[in-house]
C-alpha cells in the first residue's frame, strides 16, 4: 500500500500520462479503496499538462480537412441509420412471430374453455363462440373513414389492418398483393386443433330458416323459451349480417377499393371545379359582351354628337357676323405681328 | 452558429446532435489539436487522418464529457493526445489490443479529475505568451523529459531506459518540471 506522500509524488506523472503500469495500478487501487485522494492537485496538474501543446508553434490544418470530416460524419450517420433500420426490421420479423404464437395460445385457451362448457345445448355454445373471434378481425369491420385514404400504397392504413400485419411477419409491406387476411385468420382459427367444428356447422340460418315449426309451436306452452332463443339467434344473425366479413376479403382488394374511392372523389372534385369554372367563364363572356355593346353604343352616340357639333360650327362660320371669324383673324394677326 | 458560445454550450449542442456546433468547435480547436497531433505523428496526412477520427469521436462520445464543472479544453487535448499516441503505438506494435468501443471508452477517452479547474481555449490563447515563458523557464533537461513524456508518450521507465539514467532521476525531473511550470504560470499570471 502506498502512502499519501508517495501519492502526491505520482500526481505529476499521472497528469502527464507517463506513469508506469504498476504504479498506475497502485494509484488506482488507492483510489478504489476509498482513501482521500488529492483530486484538486491532480486537476491542477492535468490542466497544466494540457497547456503544453500551446508552447508549440501552432499549425493550421488544410481547409479541405473540415469538409472531409463532415463527409465522414455524414457517411457514419447514414451507416448507423442503415444499421438501425436493419435491426428494426429484424425485430419486427421476430416480434410478430411471438405475437402469433401468443395469440394462438390465447385462442387455444379460449377454445379449451369452450370445450369444457360444451356439454350445454348447441345454441348456447354458439353464443359463447362470439368472443372467440379475435379482436383483430372484429376491428376490421370498422368502416373506412375518408380521411384515412391516401394515394400512397405504402401509407394506406386500414383500421385494424395494422394489428393484422403485425401478426404477419413474412410478408413484405409493399407487396400488397401478397397481403391477405385469410391466411392469418386461418392460422389463428385453424391451428388450434379443436374438436369443435360444430362452430361452423351451427349456422343461425338453420335455426330460423324453419319458421313453420316455430309457428306451430306458438300454440304450445313452451313457446316463450323457443322464441327467446330464436330471437337471440335472429339478433346475432342480423348483427353478423350487418358486419361485412372482411376476413374473407383480401387486403389488397380493400386497398384498391380505397384507391378507387379516392379516384372517384378526385374525379368528382375535378368535375365540380370544371363546372364552376365554365359558369364563371360564361358570366365573364356576358359581361364582356355587354361592355362591348355599351362601347359600340357610346361610339355611335359620340360620333353623332361630334357631327352635330361640327354642323353647328359650320353653320356659325357661314354667318358673316360670326364671332369665330373675328377670333381667327385676331389670332392670325397677333401671331405674325 | 454564433462563435460566442462558450465551450460547455458548444459541447452540449454537439451532444444534442447539432452539427453546426461541431463546426464551431472545429474552427476553434482544430489548430491546437492539429499542432498536437502533428507533433506526435509528424506526417501531415496521418495527422489529418487522426484529427478526423478525433472529431468523429467527439461527435459520437461528447455525452461522456462531464458538463458540470468539466474542462473541455483539457478533455479535448487529452483525447487527441491519447488518440495520436494510440495510433503511434499500434504502428510500432506496442499496442495489439483490439480497438473497439470498450477500449475507446477505457483508453482513449480521458479520465480527468472532477476538480479540474475550468479552462477554455480563448482563455489559454490569451495567456499563451505567459505559458510559453513558463515552459521556457525550465531547464533544457526538464523540457526534454517533459517532451518525451507528453509528446512521445513514453513512461518514466522508458524515458530512463532511453536516456540511460536512473528511474528516480526521471521521476524527480518530471515532478520538478511540472511543478515548475505550475509555479511559473502562477507567477506570470500574478505579475499581470
Amino acid at each position: 500500500m502506498i502512502d499519501d506522500k508517495k501519492v502526491f509524488g505520482l500526481l505529476q506523472a499521472k497528469a502527464l500520462g507517463c506513469l508506469d503500469e504498476d504504479e498506475n495500478i497502485e494509484l488506482q487501487n488507492f483510489i478504489n479503496e476509498g482513501f482521500v485522494f488529492p483530486w484538486d492537485e491532480l486537476g491542477i496538474f492535468q490542466n497544466t499538462a494540457a497547456l503544453l501543446p500551446l508552447a508549440l508553434q501552432l499549425e493550421i490544418p488544410e481547409p479541405e480537412l473540415k469538409d472531409r470530416i463532415a463527409l465522414k460524419l455524414i457517411k457514419l450517420t447514414e451507416e448507423l441509420r442503415a444499421k438501425k433500420s436493419i435491426e428494426e426490421e429484424q425485430q419486427k420479423t421476430v416480434e410478430p412471430e411471438e405475437i402469433i404464437e401468443e395469440e394462438i395460445d390465447e385462442v387455444v385457451d379460449e377454445f379449451s374453455e369452450i370445450n369444457e362448457t360444451f356439454e350445454e345445448p348447441p345454441i348456447e355454445i354458439e353464443t359463447d363462440i362470439d368472443p372467440v373471434v379475435p379482436n383483430e378481425i372484429e376491428d376490421l369491420n370498422t368502416p373506412l373513414s375518408s380521411d384515412d385514404l391516401t394515394f400512397n400504397l405504402d401509407d394506406i392504413e386500414l383500421p385494424g389492418f395494422e394489428s393484422v400485419t403485425t401478426t404477419e411477419p413474412a410478408l413484405p409491406q409493399n407487396d400488397l398483393e401478397a397481403l391477405s387476411a385469410e391466411p392469418i385468420v386461418n392460422t389463428l382459427l385453424d391451428e388450434p386443433q379443436i374438436a369443435t367444428p360444430e362452430i361452423e356447422e351451427l349456422k343461425v340460418a338453420d335455426v330460423w330458416i324453419e319458421p313453420e315449426p316455430i309457428q306451430q309451436l306458438i300454440n304450445t306452452p313452451e313457446i316463450p323459451e323457443v322464441k327467446s332463443v330464436v330471437e337471440t339467434k335472429l339478433v346475432e344473425e342480423t348483427e353478423d349480417q350487418s358486419k361485412p366479413d372482411f376476413t374473407k376479403k383480401s387486403v389488397a382488394e380493400k386497398a384498391f377499393k380505397t384507391l378507387e374511392q379516392d379516384f372517384d372523389r378526385l374525379k368528382y372534385h375535378f368535375d365540380e371545379h370544371e363546372k364552376r369554372l365554365s359558369h364563371k367563364l360564361l358570366i365573364a363572356y356576358i359581361i364582356i359582351g355587354f361592355l362591348a355593346a355599351l362601347l359600340v353604343v357610346f361610339f355611335f352616340k359620340f360620333n353623332s354628337d361630334i357631327e352635330s357639333q361640327q354642323k353647328e360650327i359650320d353653320f356659325l362660320k357661314s354667318r358673316p357676323t360670326s364671332f369665330l371669324n373675328f377670333i381667327e383673324k385676331d389670332f392670325a394677326s397677333n401671331l405674325f405681328s | 452558429m454564433d462563435s460566442e458560445l462558450n465551450d460547455i454550450e458548444i459541447i452540449q449542442r454537439i451532444t444534442n446532435r447539432d452539427s453546426k456546433a461541431l463546426e464551431t468547435l472545429y474552427d476553434r480547436y482544430s489548430p491546437v489539436l492539429y499542432t498536437l497531433v502533428k507533433r506526435i505523428v509528424t506526417e501531415n496526412n496521418v495527422a489529418e487522418e487522426i484529427l478526423t477520427e478525433v472529431f468523429v469521436l467527439i461527435w459520437q462520445k461528447s455525452a461522456k464529457f462531464d458538463i458540470n464543472g468539466g474542462n473541455l479544453y483539457a478533455w479535448l487535448i487529452n483525447l487527441t493526445r491519447n488518440k495520436a499516441l494510440d495510433f503511434k503505438r499500434r504502428e510500432t506494435l506496442q499496442v495489439t489490443q483490439e480497438y473497439n468501443d470498450e477500449y475507446e471508452d477505457n483508453s482513449i477517452l480521458p479520465v480527468l479529475s472532477v476538480h479540474i479547474p475550468s479552462n477554455s481555449l480563448t482563455k489559454t490563447l490569451n495567456s499563451r505568451e505567459k505559458i510559453y515563458t513558463a515552459f521556457n523557464n525550465l531547464t533544457e533537461a526538464q523540457q526534454y523529459v517533459l517532451s518525451l513524456a507528453y509528446f512521445d508518450g513514453l513512461t518514466e521507465s522508458e524515458i530512463a531506459k532511453k536516456l540511460n539514467i536512473p528511474l528516480l532521476t526521471v521521476k524527480s525531473k518530471i515532478r520538478v518540471a511540472l511543478d515548475s511550470v505550475k509555479v511559473n504560470l502562477a507567477k506570470e499570471i500574478n505579475n499581470d
